[in-house]
Order: C-alpha cells, then structure tokens, then sequence
C-alpha cells in the first residue's frame, strides 16, 4: 500500500506541493491561468493525442460512454438525494457542480500517466475530452434546473476550443500526417508534440497553486454527502458501466480511476457565475482533493497496480 | 541537406517558440508571474535532476566550463576594442558589452542542445549553461561599475539565484548516494522533480517567445550589427578555438560551439534597463540576433553533420 503511494500518488503530490509553495511565497498570478488553459493548454494537448491516439474508435464510443453514464447517474442520484433532504435551489444546483464533475484533466490525466503509462493515458485523454464536453453543456442545464433546450446546448458545444483541435487533429489523422512524418507537417507536428509535453506537469503545478488559494469549509453536512459521492459512489458506477459495456482490463482500469477523482476546480467558477454557494463548492474542492490521496491509494491498490 | 537541419532540428523549436509569441501577442498574460514559475521551480528542477543524472568526468566539466569563460571573455574584449576603436561613450560600451557577451544558453541552448545531440548534449549544455549563469550574474555588475566591483558584491550576486541552491541540493544528494527512480520515497520525490524538469525545456521555450513578443523596434543599425556579428560569429569561433587548446572529444566540442553562437541572451534587456544602457538597442539586438540565430544555426549545424 505504502508503495502504491510512493510510486504513484507522491511524485503528483510533490509537484503539487511546489506549486502550492510557490504561490503561497511568491506574487503570482492565476488568473489569467485558466483562460490560457482553456484556450491553449487543453485544445493543444487533445489535438496532438488524437493526432497520435492509437486506440479503436468503437474503445473512443464506449470510454466515453462510460464518461456520460456516470455524470448522469450521479447527477439523478443526487437529484433525488437533494429533493429527499429538502435543500433549496442554490444548495441543489452546488451539490450537482461537486458531484457531477470531477478533475479528469489537472490530476486524472498525470496519475492515469504515472499509473498505467502512455496506453493508460491516451484512453484517461479520452474520458477527460468527453467529460470536457459534458462540462460546458451539463453546467448550462444544472443552472437553469433542466430548462435548457438542446439549441443553446449544441452552440455551447460549438463555443468550446477543445472541438476545433479535435476536428483538426482528425483531419490531419485522416490525410495520414502523425508526428514522425519526415516533412515538414510532421516537422511541425513534432513542435507541437514538444509543446504539449509541458502540459501534464504545468497543470499539476496548477492544481497546487489553486489549492493554495482556498482553504475554507462550509457546512459539514453537505460537503460530507457530496465528497462521499464524488469519491465513493462515482468509481462504482463507473465499474458497473465498464462492466455492462466489455471494456477490457486497462480501459476499465482507467475509467474506473478517472471517475474517482475528485471535484473539478473550475466548479468553483461555474459556482459564482450561478450564485450557488461557491465558498461551499470551494470547501468541497479541497476537502475531496485532500481525501482523494487516501481513496486512490486503496483504489490502485486494489486494482493491483 | 540545409533545409534537414533546419526542419528536423530547428523547426519544432520555431514551433514552440511561436507559440509562446502568439499567446503573449493575443492572450493577457504576465510574462512575470511565468518568469518566477521557470526560476524558482522549473529550471532548477531541470539543472537538480541532470546534476544528480549526469554522467561526466569532472576533468570534463571543468573543461567545459572553461569554454564557457572563454567564449564570454573573448567576445567582451573584441567588443571592447571595437567599441574603444570607434571611440562610443560608456553607455553604449556597456550596452555593447552585454549584446556581445551574454548567450541565451538557457532557453534556447538547453532545447537545441538536447534535440540536436540528445541527452549526452543536453548535460554538457548545461555545464556551459550554469557556468554562463554565474558569469552574467556576476560580471554584469561589473560591467555597469565599470569594473569597481569587489569579489563580496560578486559573492553575494552568486548566493542570490536559486540555481545555485539546485546545485548544491544535487551535489550533496549525489555525495550521498542517492538517485532516480530508487524503490524508496527519495526516489519517489526524484520522479516527482523530475516531472518537473520534463515539462521545463518547452518551457522555456515558450517563455521566449513570450519575450520577443514584448520588443520589436531596432535602434542604431550599424551598432546593432557589429553585436550582432560579434554574437553570432565571432563568439563560435572563439569556442572553437578554446575547445581545440583544452582538447575537448567531438561531442562536448559541438555542444560548446552551439551554446556559443546562441544569441544574446533575453534578461540583457533587464540589465540594460537597471544601468541605463541603451535598453532599446539592447532589446533590438536580441530580436535580430534571435531571428538572424534561426539562418547562423542551420549553418552550423549543417557543418556539424547533423
């Protein structure tokens, strides 16, 4: 058990730690951060793994499937947990941001790497791109409760940088271009393969720096239900659908661990463009990133890694 | 065979390079906050971990050090004599100085040595690389002192870069015995910097992109060519000449030579600005020592057999 945390879990945490020391003593400034890698960092990464993906596209369908399954059935499963406990519409629609969306990107990408190699990351890139897209869309419609219709949903989609490096990196993939091609597309193509490796650490050192930002918790209560499902009840889910679905070992592996990471950062942003008590998802955010050492330790041991 | 070494070695750099001007050009971005991020942890990550890794005679690494002096010295004291010849004021003598002697064997040495020669490349950039840092963190003071400054200041200035702490961190460790990727929890935290050092020369990469996109307007074009010249060729040469004398092997040769003839080195800007001098043509010969670096480069490297 020891091991499975110093060999996976640690090198993260050490990263993390860095750049939670560096913001915590030196000026600088994130904000700006989250533009850069919502427009930059995140559609060059997906553009050069698809570029470079090896997996079948009927393994894409179902990894991704898996992805949508268990957003939806944690988003229900909380749904009707709020309703049960009678919480008002703010605390319904925070408890669905905890919940429902997890950091498959700053912290599932870099432990599926560490974890489960190159093939366990390109199929972790997979889950994040789907879980991306149902980010930008699901959030619309938990905000306005379930009133959106599916035109505004299709222009959100339509609105996300990630789409447009994925279309092109298929439509480079398809021309038979990849990043050993000795011309100069692939010339170029390797320059952005270069780029895209500061990616997984800079987003590692992030998550630290964001953690150093926010250190409050809000109503016990509440946070306990959303981390126990967001860490517990996700990753079983998600082992269901890979069962239902075939997936073979690897793939079910990496699923399994993508749905067990804790809330998404960006929640807390989504969380104070809605008015749903962002200090509470704020809480949420680090109470499950600190507990998800504890919960993915137990998880990669188990699955044997 | 020009057009290979330019698209298999220069290219991806151009690539990278690009980007970071891109995002500095249309994104808000503090170059600042990115700077403190490559100083404080991501370059010495890089230098701890190849420190720890690295695998060469020390009779080597002084040697290559060496070279490193040399080329400095060697491309100031040409310069001097141009500057004398042509009878320039102590402003743009000094400026003239910082143009001709301080290389950009950081951020753009360290990538270029490591796809150009790989590994073995990338430590012995390093070398040169370190021994560089500690010069212009040094000498810059003496140049803008005119040559008043005690070896207490220059101590001080030493002590004061986060560098240095990585490589004592690295040395002490490596006295020790330990290394990367050992089945103990230092090793463990080694992975861990060394994910870090991964994502450090694309990095800084993008960094100077950044920091091209910050200054375009060339002053006194006759001035700016002499430096220009000075960096780009006659600096190679001197470390052709100095790896020759200290009787370098073929690799750590090539390595010196293209860490020489790298371009003046960005935070020239910064030093200009705190002495006052001629910042502007400061800020110009870095971009055209940059841009001209992408046609001297190819050449040399070329004429290395890459």
């Amino acid at each position: 058990m020891m091991y499975v945390f110093i060999e996976v879990l640690y090198p993260i945490l050490v990263v993390m730690g860095g750049g939670f020391l560096l913001k915590r003593y030196l000026p600088i400034d994130i904000r700006w951060f989250n533009a850069v890698s919502v427009y930059v960092l995140n559609p060059a990464l997906v553009f050069i793994t698809i570029v470079k993906i090896e997996i079948t596209g009927d393994d894409v369908v179902r990894i991704s499937l898996v992805s949508v399954i268990v957003c939806l059935a944690i988003g229900v499963m909380t749904y009707v947990l709020t309703r049960w406990q009678r919480h008002d519409a703010h605390t319904t629609v925070a408890l669905l941001l905890v919940t429902m969306f997890m950091n498959t990107g700053n912290y599932g990408l870099p432990a599926s790497r560490i974890a489960f190699g190159y093939e366990g990351f390109e199929r972790a890139m997979v889950y994040f791109i789907a879980q991306a897209m149902l980010v930008q869309t699901l959030t619309i419609a938990v905000a306005r409760a379930g009133h959106s219709d599916w035109r505004s949903v299709l222009r959100q989609v339509w609105r996300m940088p990630p789409i447009y490096a994925a279309l092109l990196g298929l439509t480079l993939r398809w021309m038979g271009f990849d990043v050993y091609s000795p011309n100069i597309v692939g010339s170029l193509l390797s320059g952005v393969n270069i780029f895209a490796q500061i990616i997984p650490p800079l987003l590692m050192v992030l998550l630290g720096m964001q953690l150093a930002q926010n250190t409050e918790v809000e109503d016990r209560t509440v946070t306990s239900i959303g981390v126990f499902i967001r860490l517990l009840i996700s990753p079983l889910i998600a082992y269901g659908a890979a069962v239902v679905l075939e997936l073979d070992p690897l793939t079910t592996k990496v699923v399994v661990l993508q749905a067990s990471m804790p809330t998404a950062f960006n929640m807390v942003l989504y969380a104070r463009e809605f008015n749903a008590r962002p200090q509470f998802v704020t809480g949420s955010v680090v109470v499950s990133t600190v507990l998800s050492l504890v919960t993915l330790t137990l998880l990669l041991v188990i699955m044997g890694v | 065979m020009l057009i290979n070494a330019f698209i298999e070695v220069l290219l991806p750099i151009v690539v990278v390079v690009s980007i970071g001007y891109t995002l500095k050009r249309f994104l808000p971005i503090d170059t600042r906050s990115l700077n403190r991020l490559s100083m404080y942890a991501l370059s010495p990550a890089l230098i701890f971990i190849n420190i720890i890794k690295i695998n060469i005679p020390g009779n080597d690494i002084l040697r290559i050090s060496l070279v490193s002096v040399a080329a400095c010295l060697g491309s100031g004291l040409i310069a001097l004599v141009i500057a004398r010849f042509l009878r320039q004021d102590a402003k743009s003598t000094s400026a003239l100085l910082l143009v001709t002697m301080f290389m950009n064997s950081g951020n753009y040495g360290l990538p270029t040595a490591n796809f150009a020669f790989g590994p073995a490349g990338l430590e012995r950039a390093l070398l040169f690389f370190i021994a560089q840092a500690i010069m212009a963190q040094t000498l810059t003071i003496a140049i803008a002192q005119a040559g008043q400054s005690d070896w207490k200041t220059g101590l001080r200035q030493i002590f004061k870069m986060p560098p240095i702490y990585a490589v004592i961190a690295a040395l002490a460790l490596r006295w020790m015995g330990f290394e990367v990727g050992a089945p103990n929890v230092a090793g463990a935290m080694l992975n861990g910097i060394d994910l870090l050092a991964q994502a450090t020369l694309p990095f800084l990469l993008m960094l100077l992109g950044m920091q091209l996109a910050q200054n375009t307007a060339i002053e006194d074009v006759k001035l700016t060519t002499i430096g220009v010249g000075i960096r780009l060729l006659a600096s190679p040469l001197i470390a052709v000449g100095a790896a020759l004398l200290l009787d370098l092997d073929p690799l750590a040769t090539k390595v010196v030579i293209l860490q020489a003839s790298m371009p003046t080195a960005v935070n020239m800007v910064l030093y200009s600005l705190e002495f006052d001098a001629r910042p502007q043509f400061v800020a110009g010969s870095v971009v055209v020592s940059t841009v001209l670096s992408l046609v001297t480069l190819t050449i040399l490297l070329t004429l290395m057999g890459i």
